[in-house]
C-alpha cells in the first residue's frame, strides 16, 4: 500500500478543485492510501517567474516544510496534477534558495525532489487498473512546456490517457501562451499564441484539449470561451477518472 | 492603497501590437520559423549522437570564454605574422574609427559588405556615409533592406518580412520601375547590380564567424558567395569580429560548423566555407594586399564577468528564433534593436543600454517556455538568462509592486491566511491577492479571455468537510 | 608585444577581460561538461556506398553535375559539355583557368580550339568577364560533396569564384569522409584563402525560395578523375 500525499496546487485550491477530488481517485483506485499535504501552500512560481525570488523563496519555505512533514507522516510519495508546479520544486527550488542565501533549504529541497511526482509520472509506477477498451474518445493532448523541458516526460500522459481507454492525439509543441503574469503583460501576444493552439487544434478535427497544467488549461479553455469555439477542456485528472468511472 | 500599472513594457508592447496587426508577416514569419525548424530536426539527425555534439560545443565555448585573453592573443600574433593588420578596439567607436582611417589612408570612396550584424551593432555604416563613402550591402536580404532602408527581422533571412512583391517594389527604386516579381528574374538583377559594386569597390568589411587562434585564420560561412567576393575582389579586406568569436583549434572548429549550419537553415553545410589568413601572398593574382582584423568588446567584457557569461557563447545561428512562440507572432523589430528573439532579449540590455534605454524591457518577451534552450546547439540556458534579467530588473521595479508581491507572499506562506485567502473573491483575487490583483494591467485578462471562475468551495475545505 | 600592423592597445584590451574573468561567478546555472581533449571526431550516422559514390550523390542532390574522369577522352568529354553549357552567346566561350596542376593538361588543348578564348589569368577584372572558371581542388568531403580549392595551389581565389559556371577538377583519392578529416588536418602555415564549396551559390532571402547564382558561380560541375 502506497501512501500519497497530494499537493493540490493553488489553482486547483482556488479554481478546480475538481482537479484536486479527480487526481484523489485516481490515485485511490490504483490502490494508494491518498491524503492531502496539509501545511502546504504553494510551491511560489508566479512570484519566481517575475523575478521576485524573495517572495517566492519565503512561501517556497512553507510548502516544503510542508512535504517534509508528509513525508515524516508516512507518506511515501507526494503527487502534483500539475507539470508547472512539479518542476518549480524539483528543478528550480534548490537554485532558488541558494540564490536567497538559505543553503540549509536547498539542502533539504534537493533531498525531497526525488520524492516528488508529477501525476502521469506517478501512475506510470503504479500497477495498471485493468486496461479500458477504446471508450470511443478522442483528444487532443495539449503538451505543456514544463512537462517537456524540464520533467522530460513526453509519453507519460498519453500513456496515462490510453491507459483508460482515451484515444490522446499530442498537439504540436507549442507554448499556450500563459507564461504567468506574461499572460498580462503582453496580453496581445499571449492571446495570438492561445489561438495558434487552438486554431491547429480545431484545424485537426479535435473537439476537445486535456492537459496536465491548470495553468495551460485555464488560458486555453478561457480564450476558447471568449471565441466561442467548439472545444471542450478536461484536465488529465479529471479525463481519467470520468473513464474510469464509466 | 495607490494603484500603479504594473511596470513594463509601453513600448515593448507597442511594437509588439503593431507586427501583430500585420497578418502577412505573421505567415511569413510562421513559415520561415517552421521550415528552418524541421529542417533543422532532419539535419541534426544526421549526427550519431546530437546531444553529445551539441555538449561538446557547450564545453567548447566554455573553455573559450575560460582562457579568452590567451587565445586572442594568439590569434592576433598569428594573423600579423602571416602579414595581416590588428585593431584592438574596446569601443564601437573605436571599431568604427578605425574602418574610416584605413578608409581615409586609401582615398576609399565605395565600400561593399558582406553580412555582420556587429557591424549593425557599432553603427558603421553612418558613420562611414557620413564620411561620403558609398556603403553597400551584399549579401541579397541586407541589400533589399538596405534600398527599404529598414532593419533585418531575422539573422538569417533579413528581408523575410517582404513577399517577392514588395521585394520588387523595394529595388523598383534602383531599377528605375521595370522589375517583375519573378524570385530568380529579382536575383539576377541584383546580381548585375552588385557584382558592379564588388569590381568597383575600394574596401570590402566583413564579419568573421570564428577566428581560429591556432592559425590565425578567420572562417566565414555564406550561402550566396558574397562573403567571398567581398573578402576577395577589393583591393583592401576589414573583417569585424566580436572578441568572443574565436575558438583554440580547427578541432573546436570542426565541431561549431557541423552545427552552425544545421542549426540555422538545416544545412549540412553551407554553400561556402572560407578561411582566410592575412592578405594576398607573392604570386597571387587576386585578393587583397591589405588585411585588417577589427578585435571588439562594446560591452562583451562585463559581460563575461557577471552572471550572463554564457551568452557570449551564442554563435548567430539563429535556432532560438526559429523555435521562439514569441519571436514567430511578434518578429525581429519589436525587438528594438540588432538582435532578435530569446538571444536578443538578453543580449540587447547587456550591450544595447545607450542605444536602447529600456531594454530592459525585453525579459518579458518570453513566456519561459524553454524552447529556445532546447534549441540551442551551444546549450545556453536562455530562459534561465531572462529570468535572471527580471531578477535584475525586480530590484529596480517600482516599489508598489514589490510591495504587492511580498503581501501575496506574507499571506500565502500561513496556511491560515492561506486558506482564507482562497475563499473570497474572483479566481484573480484568489491567485494573486488583493494588491497584485488590484494593479490594473491584470485586468487585462478579460480583454482576449474569459474570467476563470472561482470555486464555490475551495478544494482544502471541501478535502477537510469529508468530500471525495 | 606590439608591431607596426597593430593598432589599439593589446595589454589594456586583454586585461580588462582578465579582470572580468577573474570577478565573474564562474559557475554557470546548469553544470558545463568538462572539456574533452582531443576531441572526438564528430561522428555521423553512416552512409552507404564508396567515398566518391557518396560524394556524387550529396553534390548532385545540391545541383552539382558530377562526372567521372578516366582517361584523356572523358576529360575532354566533360570539358566540352561544361563548355556547351557555360556558353553565353555566339562567341567564342572564354575560360579562365588556375595555376592548379591538374589545369595544365587542358591549356593547349583549349588553346587550341577555334570556340574557346583562353583568358590570362591575371587579376579579378579580367576572371569576372570569363563565361567558365576551371579549378583543381586540393581535396574533397563525401558526406556533404564538397570541394576544397587552395588558393595557394590555385594562384588566387576569383578563378571559382567570379565565372558564372565553375569546373572543379578533384582527385576522387582525396575524398575524405567528413568535414572533420579536413578540418582537423589543418596546420599552420595556411594559405591566404582556403575555401570548401558545396554545390552553386545560392540564396533563399526572397520568400525562402531557392535562387542559384546570386553572387557566386550558378553551376558547379566536378570532374572525378578517378
Amino acid at each position: 500500500m502506497t501512501n500519497v500525499a497530494l499537493f493540490p496546487t493553488c489553482i486547483v485550491d482556488a479554481v478546480t478543485p475538481a482537479v484536486g477530488f479527480a487526481t484523489a481517485r485516481v490515485l485511490t483506485r490504483r490502490g494508494c492510501e491518498v491524503s492531502v499535504a496539509e501545511r502546504t501552500t504553494c510551491c511560489g512560481q508566479p512570484a519566481w517567474n517575475a523575478g521576485q525570488a524573495a517572495a517566492a523563496a519565503t512561501v517556497a519555505r512553507t510548502t516544503l516544510r510542508g512535504f517534509e512533514e508528509a513525508l515524516s507522516h508516512g507518506a511515501d510519495a507526494i503527487v502534483v496534477p500539475a507539470g508547472s508546479c512539479t518542476t518549480m520544486v524539483r528543478v528550480f527550488w534548490a537554485e532558488l534558495f541558494e540564490l536567497v542565501g538559505e543553503h540549509d533549504a536547498a539542502r533539504r529541497a534537493r533531498l525531497i525532489a526525488s520524492k516528488v511526482y508529477e501525476l502521469s509520472e506517478f501512475l506510470r509506477t503504479c500497477e495498471p487498473v485493468e486496461t479500458q477498451p477504446p471508450v470511443g474518445e478522442q483528444v487532443r493532448y495539449h503538451p505543456s512546456c514544463h512537462m517537456l523541458r524540464e520533467l522530460g516526460l513526453r509519453d507519460e500522459p498519453i500513456a496515462a490517457l490510453r491507459g483508460c481507454g482515451i484515444d490522446a492525439d499530442p498537439g504540436p509543441e507549442r507554448c499556450c501562451g500563459f507564461g504567468g503574469l506574461f499572460s498580462v503583460k503582453l496580453p496581445e501576444v499571449s492571446v495570438a499564441m492561445a489561438d495558434e493552439v487552438l486554431d491547429d487544434a480545431v484545424a485537426d478535427g479535435a473537439t476537445e484539449i486535456v492537459t496536465a497544467d491548470g495553468s495551460c488549461l485555464m488560458q486555453l479553455a478561457t480564450r476558447a470561451e471568449k471565441r466561442g469555439l467548439p472545444l471542450k477542456f478536461r484536465h488529465l485528472a479529471v479525463a481519467i477518472d470520468d473513464a474510469e468511472q464509466r | 492603497m495607490t494603484t500603479q500599472p504594473i511596470a513594463i513594457t509601453p513600448r515593448l508592447r507597442a511594437r509588439t501590437t503593431a507586427a501583430l496587426g500585420d497578418e502577412r508577416l505573421g505567415r511569413a514569419l510562421s513559415n520561415a520559423a517552421d521550415t528552418f525548424e524541421q529542417r533543422r530536426a532532419i539535419a541534426t539527425a544526421a549526427f550519431v549522437d546530437h546531444d553529445q555534439v551539441r555538449n561538446h560545443a557547450r564545453s567548447i565555448r566554455a573553455d573559450v570564454l575560460s582562457r579568452l585573453p590567451d587565445l586572442l592573443e594568439e590569434f592576433a600574433d598569428r594573423v600579423i605574422a602571416a602579414g595581416g593588420h590588428v585593431c584592438w578596439a574596446p569601443t564601437a567607436s573605436d571599431a568604427t574609427n578605425y574602418v574610416r582611417d584605413v578608409a581615409r589612408r586609401r582615398g576609399a570612396k565605395r565600400v561593399v559588405k558582406g553580412k555582420s550584424m556587429l557591424s549593425e551593432e557599432i553603427a558603421l555604416n553612418p558613420a562611414l556615409e557620413a564620411d561620403g563613402i558609398e556603403v553597400t550591402e551584399t549579401d541579397l536580404g541586407e541589400w533589399i533592406i538596405q534600398v527599404a532602408n529598414e532593419t533585418p527581422s531575422h539573422i538569417i533571412v533579413p528581408a523575410i518580412h517582404r513577399d517577392r512583391g514588395q521585394i520588387r517594389d523595394a529595388l523598383n527604386k534602383v531599377a528605375g520601375g521595370d522589375l517583375t516579381d519573378v524570385p530568380e528574374e529579382l536575383a539576377a538583377f541584383a546580381r548585375a547590380q552588385l557584382r558592379a559594386k564588388f569590381l568597383e569597390a575600394d574596401i570590402g568589411i566583413t564579419g568573421v564567424n570564428f577566428g581560429v587562434a591556432s592559425t590565425g585564420s578567420c572562417v566565414l560561412v555564406t550561402n550566396e558567395g558574397n562573403g567571398r567576393l567581398t573578402s576577395s575582389v577589393p583591393p583592401v579586406h576589414i573583417a569585424l569580429m566580436g572578441m568572443e568569436r574565436v575558438v583554440a583549434d580547427w578541432d573546436q572548429l570542426d565541431v561549431m560548423l557541423a552545427l552552425l549550419p544545421r542549426s540555422a537553415t538545416g544545412q549540412a553545410v553551407t554553400t561556402y566555407v572560407s578561411a582566410m589568413t592575412g592578405p594576398r601572398k607573392d604570386g597571387e593574382r587576386d585578393g587583397p594586399d591589405e588585411f585588417h582584423l577589427v578585435i571588439v568588446d562594446n560591452g562583451r567584457s562585463a559581460v563575461a564577468g557577471s552572471e550572463f557569461a554564457e551568452m557570449l557563447s551564442c554563435i548567430r545561428c539563429g535556432a532560438c528564433l526559429n523555435v521562439c512562440p514569441v519571436y514567430r507572432q511578434i518578429g525581429g523589430h519589436a525587438y528594438g534593436w540588432v538582435y532578435s528573439g530569446p538571444m536578443g532579449a538578453v543580449l540587447t540590455p547587456l550591450l544595447a543600454q545607450r542605444e536602447y534605454t529600456t531594454a530592459n524591457e525585453l525579459a518579458n518577451a518570453s513566456s519561459l517556455c524553454g524552447a529556445c534552450w532546447e534549441a540551442c546547439p551551444v546549450g545556453i540556458p536562455l530562459q534561465d538568462m531572462l529570468l535572471a534579467q527580471r531578477r535584475r530588473n525586480a530590484a529596480d521595479v517600482r516599489p508598489t509592486e514589490e510591495a504587492a508581491w511580498n503581501a501575496w507572499a506574507a499571506t500565502w506562506s500561513r496556511t491560515g491566511t492561506y486558506w482564507a485567502s482562497l475563499r473570497t473573491g474572483n479566481a484573480v483575487q484568489r491567485l494573486l491577492g488583493d494588491n497584485l490583483a488590484r494593479l490594473p494591467g491584470v485586468g487585462r485578462w478579460t480583454d482576449g479571455r474569459a474570467l476563470p471562475p472561482a470555486a464555490e468551495v475551495s478544494f482544502r475545505d471541501a478535502w477537510r468537510r469529508g468530500d471525495r | 608585444m606590439t608591431s607596426v600592423r597593430e593598432t589599439g592597445d593589446r595589454a589594456a584590451f586583454l586585461s580588462t577581460i582578465r579582470r572580468a574573468i577573474a570577478a565573474s561567478h564562474g559557475q554557470f546555472t546548469r553544470p558545463v561538461e568538462p572539456l574533452v581533449s582531443p576531441l572526438p571526431l564528430v561522428e555521423y550516422v553512416a552512409e552507404h556506398g564508396t567515398l566518391a559514390e557518396q560524394f556524387t550523390t550529396a553534390l548532385t542532390l545540391l545541383g552539382g553535375v558530377v562526372r567521372r574522369v578516366v582517361d584523356g577522352t572523358t576529360l575532354a568529354a566533360v570539358v566540352d559539355d561544361a563548355l556547351g553549357f557555360a556558353r553565353r552567346d555566339d562567341e567564342r566561350v572564354r575560360v579562365v583557368l588556375s595555376d592548379d596542376p591538374d589545369c595544365d593538361r587542358l591549356r593547349s588543348w583549349l588553346a587550341q580550339r577555334d570556340d574557346v578564348e583562353v583568358l590570362d589569368y591575371d587579376n579579378a577584372a579580367t576572371v569576372a568577364t570569363a563565361d567558365l572558371g576551371i579549378t583543381g581542388a586540393r581535396g574533397a568531403v563525401a558526406l556533404t560533396g564538397s570541394v576544397v580549392v587552395d588558393a595557394a595551389f590555385a594562384g588566387g581565389r576569383t578563378v571559382s569564384l567570379l565565372p558564372p559556371v565553375h569546373l572543379v577538377l578533384v582527385d576522387a583519392a582525396s575524398i575524405v569522409a567528413a568535414p572533420g578529416d579536413l578540418w582537423r588536418a589543418m596546420r599552420a602555415p595556411m594559405p591566404s584563402n582556403l575555401v570548401q564549396i558545396t554545390g552553386p551559390s545560392r540564396s533563399a532571402d526572397i520568400e525562402l525560395i531557392i535562387t542559384l547564382g546570386v553572387h557566386g558561380p550558378r553551376a558547379l560541375w566536378v570532374g572525378l578523375l578517378t
